[in-house]
Order: C-alpha cells, then sequence, then structure tokens
C-alpha cells in the first residue's frame, strides 16, 4: 500500500504489513524446514519478525510485540549458532505467525477482545521460543487450520486494494489530462452555436433571394457565407480529429492503468499452500513439498481469490490420494520427499495453471470398473473409453474409486465442487495422469474478469459478446455450405454440428439469409457451430456482473457497453457448450429448414405519429404480404430498429420527441444500419424538406400524397430489391 | 413545432432540477407538500413520489435478458453508465394494455428508493415534476393495487404509486 495513505487508519497500516510479513514468514519457515541452514532465509524471517514487532508497537498491540519480538530472538540465536531449527521449533514459529496474523482479519474495534482471548496462548507461545527446543513436539503450538475454505465470496471483497505508488502517479497524472482535454469540448460547443447562427443567416439570405427572383445579392451573400463556413469546417473538423484523438489516446493509457491496478502476481494468491502441504503431509505421515512456479505472472485479484479453494480441494487430493508414504515411494525407487507442484503462466490471453504431483497417479482401471458397477455405463461401452474420458467420470457428484475415508478429504475430494468452481470463473478442467508417475490437474481461466476482447455478435437484433479465447473460428458462408438437413456446416474439410443461437438463448430463430454466419466454438475435437445473426468486429470490454437479481442466467456469464454505448451481454461459451452436447443427442435448437416460420416476408417498421397514416400504410404493405411493426415517433422506431432486424424503414418527419430526420441520423451513424433502405415520407414537399431528408441518410423522399397510389408500393419493392 | 433537441434537452434539465431540489436536504422546508413525478401511462394519469424516483430520462439502449424475459421483466436498461432491470408497468399494474398513446414521448423512468434496488420503467408521456398538498389526496375506493391515493390535477385524477408495492410485484418475477 502506497500513494495517499490518509484514507486509512493506522491499524489498516498495521493489518496491510503484519499480512506482507505473516506471508513471508509462513512461507520462509517451510522452506527453512527442508533448508534449516539457509542462512539468506533465515535473516529474511528475522528481519520480517523484526518489522511486524515495529509496527505493532506503533499501534499498541503489546501482545502482539512480545509475540514477534520472541520469535524474532528465536531467528537471532539461530544466526549466532546457539540455536538449531527443528521441526518442533518451526512449528512454534508458525503458531507466533498464526497467532499474529489473526490481526489482519479482525477490525480495530476488536483488538481488546482479541488481546483477553489470546494472553494465555501469547505467554505459552513466548515461553517455548525461549526455551531450547527438543525433537519432541511442544504442546502449545497450533497449526494452521487444513479445512478447505468454503466457497463463498471473500469477506475482504470490498478492502484495501494495494496499488503502487508508480501507478497511481500515472493514473492520477492521465485523469489529469483527461480533465484538461475534456474542457475543450466547450470549444466545440461554442463553435457549434456560432455554425447554427451562420446556418440562420444563409437560410435567411436563400429565404430573401425567393422573394427577390431577379436579384442575385442575396444568393451571393448566402453562397459567400456557404463558402466561409465550409472552411470554418474543415478547419474545426480536423482540430476535432485531434482532439479526438488525444482522447481516445487518454482514456486508453488510463483503462489500462486502472486495469493493470487489478492484477497481482501469482505468488500471492498462493503463499499460503506450501505450509498447507506441509501441515498436510506431516499429518498424514507422508513426506511432500511444494513448489511454485510463475510467481511474478500477474492474476486478475477476483480470479486469484477464486482460485483459492479449487486450488486448495486439489492440493488436499494430492497429499491425501495421490501422495504415497514414504517407505512406499522409496520401495518404488522415488525420492522419499514427494514434489508437488503449482505453476501459472498466460497462453493464447488465458491463464493455465497446473498442480502437478509425482505420486501414485490415477489407474484408469479402477475408474472403468466403477464406471461398470454403478451402471454409468454397460461394459462394452466402458471397455471403449479412453483414459482421457474415464478421468471425466471423477468430476461427476459422489464418483470415487477409493473405499477409504479419510478426515482430510473423505473419499476423494470432490471434484465435482474443483470443476463447479473452475466453471462459475468461465474456466475448465482436465486431469492427466500416469500410474506410478502421478498426476496434472490443468486448470484454463480469464487472466481478468474485468476486460474481455470479445467477438460481437448480432443474436435477434441485439449484441451478444464471445470472448475470443473460447473461439475456435468464424465462418461466414453461403448457405450451400449447410447439410441438406440443415444441422451441420461443412468447411473445407470440417464438419461440424449447427446451432441456432436464437433459438438456444430462448429469443427468436436466426433468420435465414443467403449468408450463415457462425461462431464455430470448443476444441478439435468437440466443436459446435452457433449460427449468428452477423458479425460486428472485436472489441475491448469492460465486464460487469450481472444484476444478482436476476440470479445465474444460463448461457451468460456478465455483460458490458460497447463503445458506442449499447449494452452487451457477454456468452457463457463453456456453458453454451455443455448444452450444445447436449442438444445434439435431442436435436434442439437445430437451425429451421427452409419451409420454417423464420422465413417471414420482408419487414419493414413504419414510424408514424398518425395513427390514421400509420394504419394506411400498415393496411397497404400487409396486403402486399410485408410484415410490418409500428411505431409512434422517432425514439420509439429507435428502440424497435435496435432490438429487431428489419429490411426497410418508413418514417415521417414531423414527430413529437425524436423526429424522423434525427432517427435517420441516429441510425446512419451506426455501421450496422448502413445498408438499410429508408424512405422518408411526409406532407412537406418542397425542395429544402426533400434535400434535409436526403442529407440526413434516406434513401428516397416520399410525399405522403402517394401513399395510396402504386407509386408507394413501387417504391417499396425497389428499396427492398436494392 | 419546436426544436425536438432543444425540447428534450430543457426536460431533462427541468427534471434533474427539481429531482435535485427534493432531494436535498432543503427539501425538509416543505416535508407536509412532497414533489410527485406526474406522467401517462397506457392511457392513464400515474405518479410517484419523486423522492422515489432517481431519474428521468429519454430511452437510449435497452437489451433483453435470455431466459428471463417475460411479460413484466423485460429486459435491462443503459442508464449513466449503468444496466438497470427494465419492467413493464402496464403487466407491473395490471394496467390496459394497446392503449394508443396519440403524444407519446416515451420516457425512461429509473425508480431509487432509498430502501430498494433500482429498476426502470418506460412510460408513455411525462409532464414533469409539481408540489402536491397530501390534505387534497383522497383514498381510491375501491382500493386499487398499486395506488396509494388518487391526486387530482389539471389534468384529471392521477393514481399515485406505491412504489414499494410496485417494486415488490417487479422483483417477484425474479424470484
Amino acid at each position: 500500500m502506497s500513494g495517499d495513505l490518509s484514507g486509512f487508519s493506522m491499524f489498516d497500516l498495521f493489518r496491510d504489513e503484519a499480512r506482507t510479513h505473516g506471508d513471508v514468514i509462513s512461507r520462509g519457515l517451510v522452506d527453512l524446514e527442508s533448508d534449516p541452514t539457509n542462512e539468506k532465509l533465515i535473516e529474511a524471517l528475522m528481519r520480517a519478525a523484526h518489522s511486524l514487532k515495529g509496527a505493532a508497537r506503533i499501534v499498541g498491540l503489546d501482545l502482539a510485540v512480545g509475540v514477534a519480538h520472541a520469535m524474532e530472538d528465536a531467528m537471532v540465536a539461530v544466526q549466532k549458532g546457539e540455536a538449531v531449527i527443528t521441526p518442533t521449533r518451526v512449528d512454534q514459529l508458525l503458531a507466533g505467525a498464526d497467532l499474529l496474523a489473526q490481526l489482519t482479519e479482525i477490525e480495530e474495534s476488536g483488538v481488546d477482545d482479541w488481546t483477553m482471548s489470546n494472553v494465555a496462548a501469547a505467554d505459552t507461545l513466548v515461553t517455548d521460543l525461549r526455551t531450547p527446543v527438543t525433537d519432541t513436539p511442544s504442546a502449545s503450538t497450533k497449526k494452521m487450520d487444513a479445512t478447505p475454505p468454503a466457497p463463498t465470496e471473500s469477506p475482504r471483497e470490498d478492502g484495501a486494494v494495494r496499488v503502487t505508488a508508480t501507478r497511481l502517479d500515472q493514473i492520477m497524472r492521465l485523469a489529469g489530462e483527461s480533465l484538461v482535454e475534456s474542457r475543450r469540448f466547450r470549444g466545440v460547443r461554442e463553435y457549434l452555436v456560432q455554425l447554427r447562427r451562420q446556418h440562420r443567416t444563409i437560410q435567411s439570405h436563400l429565404r430573401e433571394a425567393r422573394l427577390q427572383p431577379n436579384d442575385d445579392t442575396m444568393v451571393d451573400l448566402a453562397r459567400r457565407q456557404a463558402a466561409r463556413t465550409e472552411l470554418e469546417l474543415a478547419e474545426h473538423q480536423d482540430q476535432l480529429d485531434i482532439f479526438l484523438g488525444r482522447l481516445e489516446e487518454l482514456a486508453d493509457s488510463l483503462y489500462n492503468q486502472v486495469v493493470g491496478s487489478r492484477m497481482r502476481p501469482f505468488d500471492e494468491g498462493v503463499a499460503m499452500f506450501p505450509r498447507l502441504v506441509r501441515d498436510l503431509s506431516k499429518d498424514l505421515g507422508k513426506k511432500a513439498v511444494l513448489q511454485i512456479e510463475g510467481e511474478t505472472v500477474p492474476v486478475d485479484r477476483d480470479v486469484l481469490r477464486d482460485l483459492e479453494a479449487p486450488l486448495t480441494h486439489m492440493l488436499r487430493n494430492c497429499v491425501d490420494h495421490g501422495v504415497e508414504p514414504p517407505a512406499d515411494r522409496i520401495a518404488s525407487g522415488k525420492p522419499e520427499v514427494a514434489t508437488i507442484i503449482v505453476a501459472a503462466r498466460h497462453q493464447g490471453g488465458r491463464l493455465h495453471v497446473t498442480v502437478e504431483d509425482d505420486g501414485r497417479g490415477i489407474d484408469p482401471e479402477r475408474i472403468r470398473s466403477k464406471v461398470i458397477d454403478r451402471g454409468l455405463a454397460d461394459t462394452a461401452v466402458a471397455q471403449a473409453l479412453t483414459n482421457q474420458e474415464l478421468y471425466e467420470f471423477l468430476f461427476l457428484p459422489g464418483f470415487s474409486t477409493t473405499s477409504e475415508v479419510t478426515d482430510v478429504s473423505g473419499r476423494g475430494v470432490g471434484l465435482d465442487v474443483v470443476q463447479t468452481m473452475v466453471q462459475d470463473i468461465s474456466g475448465g478442467v482436465r486431469i492427466e495422469s500416469e500410474p506410478g508417475r502421478g498426476t496434472t490437474f490443468r486448470l484454463t481461466l480469464p487472466v481478468t474478469r474485468s476486460v474481455v476482447r470479445a467477438l460481437i455478435a448480432d443474436i435477434g437484433g441485439e449484441s451478444y459478446a464471445f470472448p475470443l479465447p473460447h473461439i475456435a473460428r468464424i465462418e461466414k458462408v453461403t448457405r450451400e455450405a449447410l447439410s441438406d438437413d440443415r444441422r451441420r456446416l461443412q468447411v473445407g474439410e470440417d464438419n461440424v454440428e449447427l446451432l441456432d443461437a436464437g433459438t438456444l438463448l430462448e429469443l427468436d430463430p436466426v433468420r435465414s439469409g443467403s449468408w450463415v454466419h457462425a461462431v464455430v466454438i470448443g476444441d478439435e475435437e468437440d466443436q459446435y457451430a452457433l449460427q449468428v445473426d452477423g458479425f460486428h468486429g472485436e472489441e475491448d470490454m469492460l465486464v460487469r456482473p450481472l444484476d444478482p437479481r436476476l440470479g445465474r442466467v444460463p448461457h451468460l456469464t456478465a455483460a458490458a457497453f460497447r463503445e458506442n454505448g449499447e449494452p452487451v451481454l457477454i456468452i457463457d461459451v463453456e456453458d453454451v457448450l455443455r448444452t450444445a452436447r447436449r442438444a445434439v443427442v435431442d436435436h434442439a435448437f437445430e437451425v429451421q429448414p427452409e419451409s420454417a416460420p423464420a422465413q417471414a416476408g420482408p419487414r419493414i417498421l413504419v414510424v408514424d405519429d398518425s395513427i390514421t397514416v400509420r394504419e394506411a400504410q400498415r393496411a397497404i404493405l400487409t396486403r402486399h404480404g410485408y410484415d410490418v411493426d409500428l411505431a409512434v415517433d422517432g425514439a420509439e422506431g429507435w428502440e424497435r430498429l435496435q432490438r429487431g432486424e428489419y429490411d426497410l424503414l418508413i418514417t415521417d418527419v414531423d414527430m413529437p420527441g425524436m423526429n424522423g430526420i434525427e432517427l435517420v441520423q441516429t441510425l446512419r451513424r451506426q455501421k450496422r444500419f448502413d445498408d438499410l433502405p429508408v424512405a422518408v415520407v411526409s406532407y412537406k414537399d418542397d425542395v429544402a424538406q426533400r434535400q434535409l431528408g436526403l442529407d440526413a441518410g434516406a434513401t428516397v423522399y416520399l410525399s405522403k400524397h402517394v401513399i395510396n397510389d402504386d407509386q408507394f408500393i413501387e417504391t417499396v419493392r425497389s428499396l427492398l430489391q436494392s | 413545432m419546436p426544436d425536438a433537441g432543444t425540447e428534450s434537452r430543457g426536460f431533462r434539465e427541468d427534471v434533474a432540477r427539481w429531482l435535485e431540489a427534493l432531494q436535498s436536504p432543503e427539501s425538509a422546508d416543505l416535508p407536509s407538500h412532497p414533489n410527485l413525478l406526474f406522467f401517462r401511462h397506457a392511457g392513464v394519469e400515474l405518479a410517484f413520489r419523486a423522492i422515489d424516483v432517481g431519474t428521468v430520462e429519454a430511452v437510449s439502449h435497452t437489451h433483453r435478458v435470455p431466459h428471463r424475459q417475460g411479460e413484466v421483466f423485460r429486459g435491462l436498461a443503459a442508464t449513466r453508465g449503468d444496466l438497470v432491470p427494465l419492467g413493464d408497468l402496464s403487466a407491473a399494474i395490471d394496467l390496459p394494455r394497446d392503449g394508443d398513446e396519440p403524444n407519446r414521448v416515451p420516457r425512461l423512468v429509473v425508480l431509487s428508493p432509498a430502501d430498494a434496488d433500482s429498476w426502470t420503467l418506460i412510460v408513455d408521456v411525462v409532464h414533469g415534476v409539481e408540489l402536491s398538498d397530501p390534505d387534497s389526496w383522497r383514498t381510491p375506493e375501491p382500493a386499487m393495487p398499486f395506488v396509494d391515493s388518487i391526486v387530482e390535477t389539471p389534468r384529471g385524477d392521477a393514481r399515485l404509486l406505491d412504489t414499494a408495492a410496485v417494486i415488490e410485484g417487479l422483483e417477484a418475477v425474479l424470484r
């Protein structure tokens, strides 16, 4: 914790420092046990205890001062050669670290209670630490509770976040620059006001010119004013481009810095595990050490927190069921001490975490016989299962190959729980094992849950995001690439199941056009093509959790906003895959055949504030086989356009709220409506009004007088054909 | 016809000013005359206590939520950088359906009472925020679900909705 600390109490600062030194002591002691003469380690431990003592003194925690002091003295004695590190001494020092660690979890108001209830334990501990050790464990020491943490929200979720001073300075600088840059918008606004004034002047000159058709003076004035305005506009557009570029750059940097501040080194989330493995193996009469690789790999603090419970489960499983007793290991030619490695690395935009042991491994034949015994598959099917397929059974609730029940992990730790936890954070888990050589759990997780780069696809007229690391590829192919029953997509040599994303999400089925857009998900062995309405490209998005009142929504993980401010829901691809596998069996969510109702006639949106005109247009268009939707003004029209998919928009001009011109301007600002033909229909039929409509982006401008003529329906046909 | 942009901006500024005035400590000066947000929806004049209203906005972006859509829950509405559940007021309080509103200017009303989570509603026409004397309110007879009182206005009687009951009805569909 650094930078501006004015918002923190002295006790907050002590807690943070105690947490840091406590981690150093816990991990250092576990290492020291296997390397008891490591001078650097002893020095580091002594310094950590010394610093903890100083910090406790500042906040008046005398009891903690006494314990830290005794721990420091014990390490100094080892440094001076007056004492040696023995398992008993390590246990005592760990007990001291545990006692002090309790202070990191309580509020300042609870300090007195904590002191009262720990006076006796602290006194005993201090006495023990000042007494020469024998090889027998001290009765007064306590061990860390190795019970796996419950899969609940961390109480520290809203606690302080550590941000380095350098990063905080960068964030402050960028925020300051953003503030200054944003003020330049005032200048833009002032110019727009001026521009509006100039525009009115031109209109006024043109009006006068119409009254005096033989006098060119006003026309000349208008022309000169228009030329001046155009020059100014070009100049301001250049300035605005520079300004916007700078603003985007600033926002981007600020965003990256803030996101970066959420990242913590992997080591920070796994610091407690060497101790866990040490205590657990000791309890079970086994010998095991934990090595951590990829300590500095940055991981989002939320992912790190959510990883704690599944990692604890897997490590307990490794020690309890994977690691053999020392005698067995020696007999099979292995080192007496088992090695468990927890490693982290980034690959392909995902965090890969492995938990690997060199224990006895998993015997696939035992799983096979259990599968048969429990009737999970008939003998012929079970015999044909590969090892990898057999390991998948270990993730079934209640499935275990061991009949031995232990205090540590029952009858084989619930790997179903591990899988659920990992899936809850959009990850996956696989097991690899070699009998006699060991087992590896491979976890694939998001690096961060805060930011996701995703493909934006259109489903049912709305945007959905598919996180890129989950996508195998995307396809835009003609309908010829579909199998005859439209259930499979054939691209090159690939032939994958095709599912309708709209139906899967319980929305409208995806509308068939001449092109098929599909997002291919899954790994090479198990791929599915999800048909969507279209693609909108890739975007980086700040992930926001869905409103908790919605509960767990199938197939969705979170929400976000697109760069244009439009909300987007993020697809839980792993969940979709699970559903897809089931769906293929019962033919749910398949793309509808040609004769299905999805093949409706062209869909037209009519926007008009007059009920008479609206209904007249609806009657005519419906009579000619078109599917018609109505909206009473521009705002509702815009709402409908965003939700649905239309082949033509017919809009009035004068409407309350958002008028027709504003509606057309709004939709033309969005690329997805580039190809949407728009007919503006109005009673105002003069040249200026027509030009206004066409300049806004209308494809044609029609007079309302033609609605009952053939010209209207012919224009509609022509627009739909174009 | 007034400039739509100006009209819209003016409306937003008015509502913001009214709500700010109401929700600031100074509002305690008139504790007996609460401000009400008057609006019309499905052809019925309605009102919420303005203290329960977070803001009123033009309708911008909404998004359906797969597997959760229903008559009452219509998805999520984007409001000031947040995504808030969107309810269908007609369905929630059983107003007439398909009522044609000739002067419809749909607005997003964000309900944010102090003791409940926010909801958004799209209403047909917002009249504005006005002080109202509770002594002039009448108890609806017979009792009407979701309606706290009947308030006389120049536009006719308005039903003052019981925000807590409305929100309870909305929340019920998500449970």
